[in-house]
């Protein structure tokens, strides 16, 4: 009839019984938990270190299009026509592993959706030189139809660039700044028609306790 | 024996309730995130290339604590040839340095948002007191009216 000597001894001893199914299980299941995964926002700001992030690339890419599109005396070539271009590399003279062919790919992406500019790609000329070929020697298709040799358009400018840091570390603090340099040169007349530079520091303290 | 028991389950839970409430208010309070938003400053006009006028004005500030620590004191719009360039002036009405990210984003003539998206969040520091200009250009010809989003970090 008394609460506390007739339910509390048996809750208490289905509580221990519990407690016990529940530990050797997760000594079955050896402690482990799968990971939680959830997608993130691809244009959220990622500091995590101070290496190379997708908020650099995405500050660089933009950076450099707003200035392209902007410059007086590109705006005056872009108001008649629209250029051709070819991208190539930007030299990586970092110490880190990036890879500035994204970067430029991104930068390409962004002019070319503007609609101000068309673009050349080198990096896909045996892939074209394959289907061309087999196009015109292959047998398979109307030769009247296919696309002949030497017709294709040539770039009239070429973007290239140079990507480098400066990295100062001292006890627990570090510091990177990171430069990164576009230029538009005309293939023609070998003058630099266009060129900016991106600027970006970064700086981590690692605190004092910690592991 | 029974009822005491009860009572003393019962002030516990009370406790706990409390408890929690209380957490709850005070964690809502400095940790607001959804606070004002609105025009704080004049808006942008400019003409279009094809003679008409277009007006931006919004500022998104999605933090109470940031929008009362900074001020949009200038919205301002220019069309380069046909691409639209935006700047807005911010102001820090704090000493501290405030730390926040912005992002705009592009209408068209018929108020749809051009290239949804594709635009990132861009960190920056606003030192005590200091002022900042934040612009950024159109990403095609069809825009015509900008918005700028800010949000503390």
């Amino acid at each position: 009839m008394d609460f506390r000597s007739s339910v509390l001894p048996s809750f208490r001893s289905s509580v221990l019984a519990a407690a016990a199914v529940g530990g050797a299980a997760l000594l079955a299941g050896g402690c482990v938990s799968a990971p939680t995964v959830a997608y993130g926002d691809a244009n959220a700001v990622q500091s995590v270190t101070t290496e190379f992030s997708s908020t650099d690339l995405q500050m660089i890419a933009a950076k450099m299009v707003d200035s392209m599109l902007t410059f007086p005396p590109v705006m005056e070539v872009t108001a008649i026509r629209r250029p051709i271009i070819s991208v190539d590399r930007v030299k990586n003279k970092t110490m880190q592993h990036v890879d500035t062919e994204s970067i430029t790919d991104t930068i390409r992406t962004k002019l070319l959706r503007s609609g101000k500019f068309r673009f050349i790609d080198r990096t896909t000329d045996d892939v074209t030189a394959a289907e061309l070929k087999a196009q015109n020697e292959g047998g398979l298709t109307d030769p009247n139809k296919a696309v002949a040799f030497g017709q294709q358009e040539s770039a009239e400018y070429i973007v290239t660039g140079n990507f480098s840091e400066i990295t100062q570390t001292a006890g627990r603090v570090s510091d990177v700044y990171y430069k990164f340099t576009l230029n538009l040169k005309n293939l023609r007349t070998g003058i630099l028609e266009w060129s900016d530079e991106k600027e970006i520091r970064k700086t981590a303290k690692t605190s004092v306790i910690g592991f | 024996m029974q009822p005491q028991i009860g009572r003393t389950f019962n002030r516990q839970i009370r406790c706990f309730t409390v408890l929690a409430a209380g957490c709850l208010l005070a964690g809502s309070a400095t940790g607001c995130r959804y606070g004002s938003s609105g025009i704080q400053a004049n808006a942008a006009v400019a003409q279009t290339p094809e003679g008409g006028v277009s007006t931006s004005k919004y500022v998104l500030i999605n933090n109470t604590k940031l929008a009362n620590g900074i001020q949009v004191v200038d919205l301002r719009q220019a069309f380069a040839n046909d691409i639209l360039q935006a700047q807005v002036t911010v102001v820090s009405k704090s000493s501290r340095t405030q730390n926040f990210q912005y992002k705009f984003q592009w209408y068209n003539a018929q108020g749809s948002e051009v290239e949804a998206d594709r635009f990132p969040w861009t960190p920056v520091a606003l030192y005590g007191f200091d002022s900042k200009s934040l612009s950024a250009t159109a990403p095609n010809p069809t825009v015509r009216e900008f918005r700028i989003n800010i949000r503390a970090l």
